[in-house]
């Protein structure tokens, strides 16, 4: 029951965060929406018995990701109150198209016949232990990969933001 | 206690290892650059070199591998959760293909050094950025046709994808420039976050991120009768494709395509025009076949959807290409339409995936051979094409369409070659582009797409208002600019491709014969005859032992 | 609906969360706006799998493609925003409209 409790606050913390970040007229209040959006999705991971990827999404998305695009809008803005509002007919259109996604895809997960299963016998095998196990065996290749791709983009990134002598 | 951990360790075998060796190669290159560029103060021609010497040798490699007849692998499967990673010739071709261009790129690039441009500025300073970034998305490249796991779609898309993005920014001081690179980061960002989103949903409904398995259970539930899941289904591989959509350019995920061809330097247009649609195009066939499984066997009423979808966004595609190449002035702009219209030509042999074949179970689907052939006609042309803007740009700092004016007398060489690969480019008889196209709209025929044909048909007579008119300009006008120093070696090049061009139109036999070789023995196809293998729901089925070859590979019961 | 949470409940949370990204998408005119919205996607599709994963699977697949989304977010913003400066530098401004040299 207390479980279930947390799920309906964690998950309206993200989504009213994610709701500021849509309205905010300010860019800056959308980072901050953001946070509330990828903290509140972290406190669901843990929920979810998905303990590594909660540390994971707080140190790597929250304290990396989102510092780097606070300090992309501290260095692209002339002013800290940049405004960048659509016009009406395009704040309509697009609420209109966003809210028939969100009909479509609501209708389309629940209407599938999910498998009934116990989530207690199921998440027994969901420790950390099995997870790093994994990563070195069934998936070394994506992970020998993902270490590549991330050496090309450190590269072309560091290139790009380098001043001209 | 370490040593014993060591001791149960999985390690891959040598023959998983010996498989790869293509893709390691390409790798070293990009740690060799790193190297040299420290021990020899990031000297460019070292620089230039080494990916010369990497192209060659991962080329090599993976043409041993397709001499050597070598039958489908799949690999990298320690758990029995399906292979990451494959290879066929299908997939060797695709890196050979590749290697190849990027010897046409690293050419250009030497050329262009020498011009007097402000962008040559670039080919001094920064060679090493330039070809890791370069490498980088070749390697991604390589790895989108050699895979069928969601998980390494995904990655090899994104790994071909931002060293793109990366070049493409290359020229730093040039506002054009910067623009494309923008626009090309935030679209294909949105694009690749909606594939995962859909990669996501696939992964819950079939609770593997195996293609093949899930191609399996697709078939079972559609033998079992059950439609639940088809429109789920279909929303899902939908999502999933907006990826590899907007890698192959495909209307309505074009729009980045001709800024980005206009904003990058040449080489980076040159090999994003080839590369990335070719991978795009082999990543959207391996997808859909591997998930179709046996298409003669079990004719999945949800791909009817998706390959309906398909066959729309073909002719969509090829109809925008060619209407928006007619206003163009850009050369480079023109060229991008021209080449999103032969996406669209190609995609109309993805759509026929789904249609039943008399080949039988064994036999590569027809699509497979047409695609191979046009693409082998594309690159020739699109090389040759870019090969001659590069050169006229380099001597007259232009790339309108007047800075081919007279060309016919300022280069009699390059406008011939030009003419001929124009030509070729339309599709007029005896040349490749005929040839491939013909063959690609046979097999759409048979695959009974027949509106689709008559739109490729009108689609080709539009196409010749627009690439008529730069032959004009070479031929017919002339307001007196000098003579075009054109290098001898870029010469030689073009020179190559028309003379590829002529031959691919008029050796009928060999030409045929080398699609089908390419596109046999494909994975896919190669593991619907085998012992079947029934999936475990749930658990991963650990019993099942490492295997080299894709013997175990799962198939319908 | 307030029943014992499920799957669907994480499943409709995801839909919510991704269509407000994708409005954020097509509603925003600054770059990094976009970019915001780019990580909502991302994120309703790590809901996705780690419900998967909870309640379908019971493996750690889904948890290990979410690790690797959310390694792949944070290459694509590092590459975007250099990109997004390096526009800057040129034009001084991130407002998507004003790249405007290149139409037609």
């Amino acid at each position: 029951m207390i479980e279930d409790a947390a799920f309906y606050i964690f998950a309206g913390v993200s989504l009213f965060s994610a709701i500021a970040v849509v309205l905010s007229k300010n860019i800056v209040r959308a980072a901050v929406g953001l946070l509330g959006t990828l903290g509140g999705v972290a406190c669901l991971y843990f929920l979810a018995d998905a303990n590594l990827l909660g540390v994971i999404q707080l140190i790597v998305y929250a304290g990396g990701t989102l510092i780097l695009i606070v300090f992309g809008i501290m260095l692209t803005s002339q002013s800290p109150w940049v405004g960048f509002l659509p016009t009406k007919v395009q704040a309509i259109a697009a609420s209109i198209v966003a809210v028939i996604l969100t009909i479509g895809i609501v209708r389309l997960v629940t209407l599938v016949p999910w498998a009934q299963r116990n989530p207690d016998e199921l998440s027994q095998s969901l420790t950390v232990k099995s997870i790093g196990d994994a990563l070195l065996t069934t998936y070394l290749v994506p992970f020998e990969v993902a270490s590549v791709l991330l050496l090309v983009v450190m590269i072309g990134a560091a290139y790009l933001a380098r001043t001209e002598k | 206690m370490p040593q014993s951990m060591l001791a149960s360790m999985w390690m891959p075998s040598a023959e998983e290892l010996s498989q790869l060796a293509p893709l390691f190669a390409l790798v070293a290159t990009i740690v060799a650059l790193l190297l040299a560029a420290m021990f020899t103060n990031r000297n460019r021609n070292v620089a230039a070199s080494i990916v010369t010497l990497g192209a060659i040798g991962t080329g090599l490699l993976a043409w041993k591998r397709l001499q050597s007849g070598a039958p489908s692998w799949a690999g990298f499967d320690p758990n029995g959760m399906g292979p990451m990673l494959i290879s066929d010739t299908f997939s060797q071709f695709f890196i050979v293909l590749a290697c190849v261009f990027m010897l046409v790129v690293t050419a250009m690039w030497w050329l262009g050094q020498k011009s007097d441009l402000p962008d040559s500025e670039v080919h001094r300073m920064d060679a090493t950025e330039f070809f890791v970034l370069f490498v980088g998305s070749a390697f991604g490249m390589s790895l989108m046709v050699s895979t069928t796991n969601l998980l390494m779609i995904i990655l090899a898309v994104e790994m071909a994808s931002l060293p793109s993005y990366g070049i493409t920014a290359f020229r730093k001081k040039n506002r054009v420039a910067a623009e494309a690179s923008m626009k090309y980061v935030l679209f294909g960002a949105i694009t690749s976050a909606i594939m995962i989103y859909g990669a996501s949903l696939l992964y819950g409904y079939y609770q593997t991120l195996d293609l093949a398995t899930i191609g399996m259970k697709i078939a079972a539930d559609m033998q079992a009768g059950a439609t639940t899941g088809t429109l789920f289904l279909s929303v899902a591989v939908f999502a999933f494709m907006v990826g590899i959509a907007f890698k192959v350019s495909a209307v309505p995920f074009h729009f980045w395509c001709p800024d980005v061809f206009q904003g990058a330097s040449i080489e980076v247009t040159t090999w994003l025009s080839v590369a990335s649609k070719a991978a795009g195009l082999g990543l959207m066939l391996r997808v859909l076949s591997v998930i179709i499984c046996a298409p003669s066997a079990f004719p999945v009423e949800a791909f009817k959807y998706v390959s309906l979808a398909i066959a729309i966004m073909a002719a969509l595609t090829c109809t925008v290409g060619n209407l928006a190449a007619y206003r163009q002035m850009n050369l480079k702009r023109l060229l991008a339409y021209s080449s999103i219209a032969h996406a669209g030509y190609m995609l109309m042999a993805v759509a026929i995936l789904w249609s039943p074949t008399d080949a039988g179970i064994g036999a590569a689907h027809p699509a497979f051979s047409a695609i191979v052939s046009y693409i082998i006609v594309y690159l020739l042309m699109n090389a040759g094409a870019f090969f001659v803007v590069a050169m006229v740009y380099w001597s007259t700092g232009s790339e309108s369409i007047t800075a081919m004016n007279g060309l016919i007398r300022r280069s009699p060489m390059l406008a011939v070659c030009m003419a001929i690969i124009l030509f070729s480019l339309v599709g007029m008889p005896p040349l490749g582009g005929f040839m491939a196209k013909f063959y690609l709209l046979m097999a759409v025929w048979k695959g009974g797409l027949y509106w689709l044909v008559v739109i490729a048909v009108l689609n080709t007579l539009i196409s010749l208002y627009y690439y008529a008119r730069i032959v004009r300009a070479m031929i017919l006008t002339d307001d007196g600019l000098p003579e075009i120093s054109a290098p001898m070696s870029g010469q030689l090049i073009v020179a190559m491709c028309t003379i590829g061009i002529i031959l691919t139109g008029v050796l009928l036999g060999p030409m045929k014969e080398i699609a089908n070789n390419n596109a046999s023995n494909l994975y896919a196809v190669v593991k619907s005859d085998v012992a079947p293998r029934t999936a475990s729901a749930a658990g991963p089925s650990a019993a099942t032992p490492n295997t080299e070859n894709a013997d175990t590979a799962p198939t319908i019961p | 609906m307030l029943a014992t949470i499920g799957l669907q409940h994480y499943l409709i949370l995801s839909a919510l969360i991704f269509s407000l990204g994708v409005l954020c998408m097509a509603t925003k005119r600054n770059a990094i706006g976009i970019l915001i919205g780019v990580e909502l996607v991302l994120n309703s599709a790590n809901i996705n799998l780690v419900g998967f994963s909870k309640y379908q699977t019971g493996k750690g697949d889904g948890q290990i493609f979410a690790v690797f989304v959310i390694l792949l977010a944070a290459a694509e913003a590092a590459l975007a925003i250099a990109i997004f400066m390096n526009f800057y530098n040129n034009v001084r401004t991130i407002d998507v409209d004003r790249g405007d040299e290149l139409r037609g």
